[in-house]
C-alpha cells in the first residue's frame, strides 16, 4: 500500500504553500556565499514555522495556522524545462528504489495466496514530490504565484537605501512587462519585505543600526528586518572539526532542492540529530537531485543572465556556475553554513517568525477583507442583473449572451473570486476558500472556460476535504472526476490532471474509497507518459489489495502491466521488481502462458542488467518439464533469446552452465565396466546389447552358480559385478581398471516442441588422483587435488587422467526419448566421479529466414542425480521417504590389470543351451603396454602362459540326476480333435506312477473319483454311468 | 458467419485457481485459433477476472454470470458450476447467437463436464487431457458461438 509518512491533509497543505520570492543584491549574496549558500537556500530550512500563528478572517474569526510552511525561491529561478523535468522525474523514481526497504512489508494471506507486500512505495512518493515541485502554474490559478518578495541588501553595500529602491524597481519592472514572464505574481500589489543583512564579523554594527533606522522610516517598521549572520569565520571551523560535526546541517536536504517536503526538517538541534540517520538514507537522493539541479541552472543560465544583465544586479547565473563547478567535483564534502553559529540559526528563526506574523499575515488579512468586500458587492450586482434572465427563461438569453458580451466580464469577476479563494486556501481558511470556489463554479459553466472550471472544481474538492469535520457538505468526489476529465480530455493539460489525480486519490484512500481511487488512477494510466502510467498502474494495483476481500489477481495483472510500462519508460529495475512481486501468484498450475511471459521478460531484463543468475533462473523456468502449452514457434523464439543471452552471460564464467533441456531420465543410467575396448556402436558381436545384461541377470547368475559349484577353489573367488543400474545394489563403489573402457548409457527426453541438436556430447567427470580410502564417505572428496573438467578454461591436455569419447551429433525429436551411450577411459588409478554430461545445445530449426544470425549453440552441462532404492527396513524408513546411497557413479580406478578376451574362431551361427560341443576359442589377455605386470588372475588357469595365452574351455552336458517330466516324442495334442467331452468339473488325476506305462483311463475310473466334488449329488454316486444318459433324454422329451 | 472473425478463449479454472482446461476457439472453423504472439494476454485477463467472478457469484443466484469484467476491448463472461468450478469465456464481440447463445454454450459445456466427472479415472481439479472432451467442446462451440 502506498502509505506516506504524512497525513493526507498535511500532504495537501504542503503541496500548496505560499510562495515567496527572494531578490538579493550582489553584496548580500556574497555574504551568504561564505556558507556555500544563496540567501534563498539559507533561509529555506527555517521556512516551516514551528509555532502556531493566527490571523483574523473577514468575518473576524480567528484562524490558526498550524505548521505553516512557506516556499522560498530565488527571484531568478525558473522551473526546469520539459526534457529536464522528465529526466528529473525519471531519476527520482529510479533512485528511490531502495529507500526504506527495511521493515517495510506486511503479509496478505487468503485461502489460496500468501503475499508479502511492501507497505510503502518510496519511488512513488519521490516522484510525486518531484512532480509537485517542478510543476508550473497554470494561467487559471494563483496557487503557485509569488505572494511576496523579500528584498535583501547587506550593510556592506555603499548605499543600502538606494539598493533597496533599485530592487523594488526591478521587481516592478518585471511584473509590468507586457508579455508576462516568469515568475508570476499573485496580484499587482504583492507584499514586499525588506531585509538588511549584516555580517557580524565584517560589518560595523553602528552602520547597520543607522541604516536599519532609515529603512524602518521609509518602508514601515513591520516590513523590515535586520538579520545578523556569519558570527564566526569560516577558518575557525576547519580547525575545530568537532564543532563542525556537532553543528546541525539543516541545508543538506534543502540545498538545490527548493521544495523538499519532508516533514522532519525541524531546525532545532535535537530533532535534526535524531533525524540524521534518516537524512543519511536520503542523502543519495539529494545528491542526485543536486546534480540534476545543477544542470538546471547551467541550462537556464543564458536566460537568467539575459534577464538580469540590464540591472545593476550581478548575473546570478555566472556565480551559480562557479558554485556548480565546486559542487560537482566535491558534492559531498561541501559544508553548508560554515560561518553560522547556533545563535545565527536562532536569529533566522526569529526573522522568519517576524516576517510571517508581523508582515505577511497582516497583508493577507487586509487583502482577504478587501476581496470579500469586492465579491459581496459584485455578487449583489450580478444577482440583480441575473434576476430578469431567470424570469425570461434561460434558453434564449444564455445562448445569445454568453459568447459575445458577458464572457470576458464574467471571467474577470470569477478570476477575482478565484484569487480570493486561493489566498484563503493558502492560508488555511478553507471555509472561506470553499465558498469562493463554489461561487466561482456556479458563475461559470463548463463550456465557457473549461480549464478554469476544472481548476475550480479541483479546489472545491480540496478545500471541502481540508475543512474536515466542520465541512457542511459531503465530499464531492464527482467534482474531482469531472475535473480530471476536463483537464485531460477537453484541455489537454495532463500535468493538471495528474495533480488532480494525486490529490484526489490520496483523499479517496483516506476515505477508503479504493475503487474510486483505482478508477482515477486508471484514467490517467493510458496517457502519454509511460513513467506516470507505470506509477499510477502500480498504485492502482496496490489499491486493489485494499479491497475487502483483496483483489489479489487484479493486483497481479495490473502490476504486470505496470512492469510493462516501466520497461517502456526505461526503468528496468522497477519493472523487474513488479514482475518478481507477482510471479508467485501465477505459479498456480497451468497458467503457463502467463508465467512464461513473465519469466521471459524477467530473464531478458535481468540479462540486460547483468544479473546473470536471475536471468538463468528465469530462463530455466521457461523450459520447465511441466510446460507443454507453448507452441513450437514461441519456443523457438524463447530458445533463440536464451541462446543469445547465454552466449553473453557465460563468456565470463569458468564453469559450464547447467542446461534445462533435454531431461535426463536418471533412473535409466547404467554403468558398464570392462566393456569393449573400442566403442563399437551398432557393430557389436553379440546380437544383444551389453546393457541388456540386466534383463538376463537371472540366467547369468544361475550359470555362474553352476560354474562355482565345479570350481575346486570356490573360496577364493568373488563375483565382480560389471553392470550397475538402478536395480543393482550400489552400496559399494564400482571398481574400474585403468585403461579400460567404462561405458555409460542413459536416456534423454525432449520435452519441447522443437527438435534438439546435441553435439560434442561427452561425459563430465571428476578425477582425483590421491589415494582413496574405502571407508570414507561419499562426500569426502579431496577438492584440492581433484581436477574438474571444464571446457571453458581448460584446453585439452595430454596428461588428462581420463580420456573421453565424444559423440559428435545427435538429434532428439520433440516429445521423444533417445538412448545415448558414451564411454570414457581412466588413464590413471584414482577416484573417478561421473558428474553428468556436457554438450553443445542447439535446436534444429527449419524454415528460419535468418539462418545466418542464428546463435551458435551453447556449451553446457546436465548433471546426473542418482538415488538408491527406497529404504524399507525399519520403522523410521517406512514412515519417511528415504533412499539408500547409490555409489554407481563414483568409481574406484585400480591400476592396470590384464584383461582376458575370448574370441571364437569361427563364430558359430547359432548356439543353443546345452548344445555346446567343443569350440576352440582363442583367449588373449590384453596386456598392451603394461607387460611388466605379472598375470595372476583367477580366470586364467595354471595352463595359461603369459605369452601364448590360449585356453581351451569345455562345456559339459549337465548329467541327469533325477526324474524329470517332459514330452515324449509320440505325445499327441488332442485338443480340437472332437474328442468326447465331459461337463463334469472334477478332473481325473491318475495315481502317479512313473514306472507304469499305462496311459488309458476308463470311464469307471472317472466316476470313481467324483466323491469329493461338491456338484455331484448322492444319486450321482449311486447311479451307474449308463443310467445317466436317459435322464437327459427325458428332459428333452418333455420339451417336445 | 464471416463477420465473426474474432477469437474466443475458454478456460475452466479449478478451486485452487489452477487451469483445468483451456482452449482457444476462433475463426469460422471452430478449430484452435492460429497462434498469435499475445496468447498470454488471454490468460492474464482471465486470471485477473477471477476476483470479480468470485465476488459476482455470491451476488447472483444463477450459474451464468453474464459479463463480469472488461479489459480494454476484451470482455469476460463467467459461469460458475455448483461445485464452485469457474468457466470463463473471453471475447471481443458477442458471438452471433448473442447472450443466449453464450449461455447455452456454457451450459452445454457444463453438461459435458459433468459427464467427464462420471469417469472414475478423472480426478476432479486435475487438468483435462481427454481428446474426446476437446472434440466435444469444439462441436458445442461450432453450434453456438461460431
Amino acid at each position: 500500500m502506498a502509505q506516506t509518512k504524512k497525513s493526507v491533509s498535511e500532504f495537501i497543505q504542503d503541496a500548496f504553500c505560499p510562495m515567496v520570492a527572494v531578490l538579493c543584491s550582489y553584496d548580500a549574496e556574497s555574504i551568504c556565499r561564505k556558507n556555500n549558500l544563496t540567501f534563498a537556500e539559507l533561509i529555506q530550512p527555517f521556512c516551516r514555522l514551528p509555532t502556531e500563528v493566527s490571523y483574523r478572517d473577514p468575518s473576524n474569526n480567528l484562524i490558526t495556522l498550524k505548521n505553516l510552511r512557506l516556499e522560498i525561491k530565488d527571484f531568478n529561478s525558473l522551473p526546469p524545462q520539459n526534457t529536464l523535468a522528465k529526466k528529473l522525474l525519471n531519476d527520482s523514481v529510479s533512485s528511490a528504489l531502495n529507500n526504506g526497504i527495511v521493515n517495510n512489508e506486511h503479509e496478505i494471506s487468503t485461502e489460496q495466496y500468501e503475499l508479502r507486500i511492501r507497505n510503502t512505495t518510496p519511488w512513488f512518493d519521490a516522484w510525486r514530490d518531484c512532480f509537485l515541485r517542478i510543476s508550473y502554474n497554470g494561467d487559471h490559478e494563483y496557487l503557485k504565484n509569488y505572494l511576496a518578495c523579500i528584498m535583501v541588501v547587506s550593510t556592506s553595500h555603499l548605499d543600502p537605501m538606494d539598493a533597496f529602491a533599485k530592487l523594488v524597481q526591478q521587481q516592478n519592472l518585471q511584473q509590468q512587462q507586457s508579455p508576462a514572464k516568469l515568475p508570476k505574481w499573485f496580484m499587482t500589489n504583492i507584499y514586499k519585505y525588506f531585509v538588511l543583512l549584516h555580517d557580524v564579523t565584517e560589518g560595523e554594527e553602528s552602520k547597520a543600526v543607522s541604516v536599519f533606522g532609515d529603512l524602518k522610516q521609509q518602508y514601515g517598521a513591520g516590513n523590515c528586518h535586520l538579520l545578523q549572520i556569519n558570527s564566526k569565520r569560516a577558518g575557525q571551523t576547519s580547525g575545530d572539526t568537532d564543532a563542525a560535526t556537532n553543528m546541525p546541517d539543516p541545508w543538506r536536504l534543502y540545498v538545490k532542492q527548493s521544495s523538499s517536503t519532508t516533514q522532519q526538517q525541524q531546525e532545532s538541534q535535537s530533532i535534526s540529530r535524531k533525524e540524521s540517520s534518516m537524512s543519511d538514507s536520503l542523502s543519495n537522493l539529494t545528491e542526485l537531485i543536486d546534480q540534476e539541479l545543477n544542470i538546471t541552472t547551467s541550462i537556464s543560465h543564458p536566460l537568467s543572465s539575459f534577464d538580469t544583465s540590464s540591472s545593476d544586479l550581478t548575473s546570478i547565473g555566472t556565480t551559480d556556475e562557479g558554485y556548480d563547478g565546486s559542487s560537482i567535483t566535491s558534492a559531498s564534502t561541501i559544508i553548508h553554513g560554515a560561518c553560522l553559529t547556533l545563535s545565527d540559526h536562532d536569529r533566522i528563526h526569529v526573522f522568519m517568525n517576524e516576517f510571517v506574523t508581523k508582515g505577511l499575515l497582516l497583508w493577507v488579512e487586509t487583502n482577504l477583507k478587501t476581496f470579500n468586500e469586492q465579491i459581496t458587492s459584485r455578487r449583489g450586482l450580478t444577482k440583480f442583473f441575473s434576476m430578469p434572465k431567470k424570469l425570461f427563461g434561460s434558453s434564449t438569453t444564455t445562448a445569445k449572451n454568453v459568447p459575445s458580451t458577458s464572457s470576458t466580464n464574467l471571467t474577470n469577476d470569477s478570476m477575482e473570486i478565484r484569487r480570493a479563494g486561493d489566498l484563503a486556501f493558502l492560508f488555511q481558511n478553507y471555509e472561506f476558500a470553499y465558498n469562493n470556489y463554489y461561487a466561482a463554479k456556479r458563475d461559470l459553466s463548463r463550456d465557457q472556460a473549461p480549464t478554469f472550471y476544472a481548476g475550480v472544481l479541483e479546489m472545491c474538492c480540496l478545500s471541502n476535504f481540508m475543512q474536515e469535520s466542520s465541512a457542511s457538505k459531503t465530499y464531492p468526489a464527482q467534482y474531482m472526476d469531472e475535473a480530471i476529465d476536463i483537464y485531460s480530455l477537453a484541455c489537454r493539460l495532463p500535468i493538471f490532471a495528474t495533480r488532480c489525480v494525486l490529490m484526489s486519490t490520496e483523499i479517496l484512500k483516506s476515505k477508503e474509497a479504493y475503487d474510486q481511487a483505482v478508477q482515477q488512477f486508471l484514467k490517467l494510466s493510458q496517457e502519454d507518459s509511460d513513467l506516470r502510467g507505470a506509477l499510477f498502474l502500480e498504485q492502482a494495483s496496490h489499491c486493489f489489495l485494499n479491497y475487502r476481500p483483496p483483489y489479489i489477481r487484479k493486483y497481479a495483472f495490473y502490476m504486470v502491466i505496470a512492469g510493462h510500462r516501466y520497461l517502456k519508460a526505461g526503468q528496468r529495475l522497477h519493472a523487474l521488481r513488479c514482475y518478481t512481486d507477482v510471479l508467485s501468484i501465477y505459479e498456480k498450475p497451468n497458467w503457463s502462458l502467463a508465467l512464461d511471459h513473465i519469466n521471459f521478460t524477467l530473464g531478458k531484463q535481468s540479462a540486460s542488467l547483468n544479473h546473470s543468475n536471475d536471468a538463468i533462473r528465469s530462463f530455466n523456468a521457461l523450459f520447465a518439464p511441466n510446460n507443454r502449452i507453448q507452441n513450437a514457434q514461441q519456443q523457438i523464439n524463447f530458445f533463440k533469446e536464451y541462446l543469445t543471452v547465454f552466449n553473453q552471460l557465460t563468456n565470463s564464467q569458468t564453469n559450464l552452465p547447467e542446461l534445462p533441456v533435454p531431461v535426463i531420465d536418471n533412473s535409466t543410467i547404467k554403468i558398464l565396466l570392462a566393456g569393449q575396448q573400442q566403442p563399437q556402436i551398432g557393430t557389436q558381436v553379440s546380437n544383444c546389447n551389453d546393457f541388456d545384461f540386466d534383463e538376463t541377470r537371472k540366467v547369468w547368475s544361475d550359470l555362474e552358480r553352476t560354474i562355482t559349484a565345479h570350481d575346486r577353489r570356490a573360496s577364493g573367488t568373488r563375483t565382480q559385478i560389471n553392470l550397475f543400474t538402478s536395480r543393482t545394489h550400489n552400496q559399494q563403489h564400482p571398481i574400474a581398471v585403468a585403461n579400460e573402457t567404462i561405458r555409460v548409457e542413459f536416456y534423454v527426453r525432449n520435452i519441447l516442441q522443437v527438435p534438439l541438436l546435441l553435439s560434442e556430447v561427452q561425459i563430465l567427470w571428476k578425477h582425483s588422483s590421491n589415494s582413496w580410502k574405502r571407508k570414507s564417505s561419499v562426500s569426502a572428496e579431496n577438492v584440492e587435488d581433484s581436477k574438474e573438467f571444464t571446457n571453458d578454461t581448460l584446453t585439452k591436455q595430454s596428461d588428462e587422467p581420463v580420456e573421453c569419447d565424444t559423440l559428435t551429433d545427435c538429434v532428439v525429436f520433440p516429445n521423444d526419448t533417445l538412448k545415448i551411450e558414451l564411454s570414457l577411459r581412466p588413464r590413471r588409478p584414482g577416484y573417478l566421479t561421473i558428474l553428468g554430461i556436457c554438450y553443445r545445445l542447439n535446436i534444429l530449426v527449419q524454415n528460419i529466414s535468418d539462418q545466418t544470425t542464428w546463435p551458435y549453440g551453447i556449451k553446457g552441462k546436465t548433471l546426473f542425480h542418482v538415488k538408491g532404492t527406497r529404504l524399507n527396513s525399519n520403522h523410521k524408513e517406512r514412515l519417511n521417504v528415504m533412499y539408500g546411497v547409490d555409489k554407481r557413479l563414483e568409481l574406484q580406478v585400480i591400476p592396470e590389470a590384464p584383461l582376458l578376451q575370448i574370441e571364437y574362431s569361427p563364430m558359430p551361427t547359432a548356439i543353443f543351451i546345452y548344445f555346446f560341443n567343443r569350440h576352440s576359442m582363442a583367449t588373449t589377455t590384453a596386456v598392451e603396454d603394461c607387460s611388466s605386470l605379472t598375470v595372476t588372475t583367477t580366470e586364467t588357469d595354471q595352463s595359461v602362459q603369459p605369452h601364448s595365452p590360449t585356453l581351451v574351455l569345455e562345456l559339459h552336458r549337465p548329467t541327469e540326476t533325477g526324474p524329470r517330466v517332459r514330452w515324449s516324442e509320440e505325445t499327441i495334442d488332442n485338443e480340437f480333435m472332437n474328442k468326447k467331452k465331459s461337463k463334469c468339473c472334477c478332473i481325473f488325476t491318475k495315481p502317479h506312477d512313473p514306472q507304469s506305462n499305462e496311459d488309458k483311463t476308463t470311464e469307471v475310473d472317472e466316476y470313481n473319483n467324483c466323491e469329493h466334488c461338491r456338484y455331484h449329488t448322492e444319486s450321482d454316486y449311486a447311479a451307474k454311468p449308463e443310467e445317466r444318459q436317459p435322464k437327459v433324454k427325458i428332459i428333452v422329451g418333455k420339451l417336445q | 458467419m464471416t463477420s465473426s472473425s474474432s477469437n474466443y478463449y475458454f478456460v475452466i479454472v479449478g478451486h485452487a485457481d489452477q487451469v483445468v482446461y483451456e482452449i482457444e476457439l476462433g475463426g469460422t472453423t471452430g478449430q484452435i485459433a492460429p497462434t498469435t504472439d499475445n496468447r498470454h494476454l488471454n490468460q492474464f485477463i482471465a486470471h485477473a477476472a477471477l476476483d470479480l467472478v468470485d465476488e459476482a457469484m455470491w451476488r447472483n443466484s444463477t450459474t451464468y454470470l453474464k459479463q463480469v469484467d472488461k479489459f480494454n476491448e476484451w470482455i469476460v463472461s463467467a459461469y460458475v458450476t455448483a461445485g464452485g468450478l469457474r468457466f470463463l469465456f473471453l471475447y471481443e464481440h458477442l458471438p452471433r447467437t448473442g447472450e443466449d447463445g453464450l449461455k447455452n454454450f456454457l451450459t452445454e459445456i457444463y453438461e459435458t463436464y459433468v459427464k467427464l466427472l462420471l469417469n472414475p479415472f478423472y480426478i476432479p481439479d486435475k487438468p483435462i487431457r481427454s481428446g474426446a472432451f476437446d472434440k466435444k467442446i469444439q462441436t458445442i462451440a461450432r453450434k453456438w458461438i461460431l
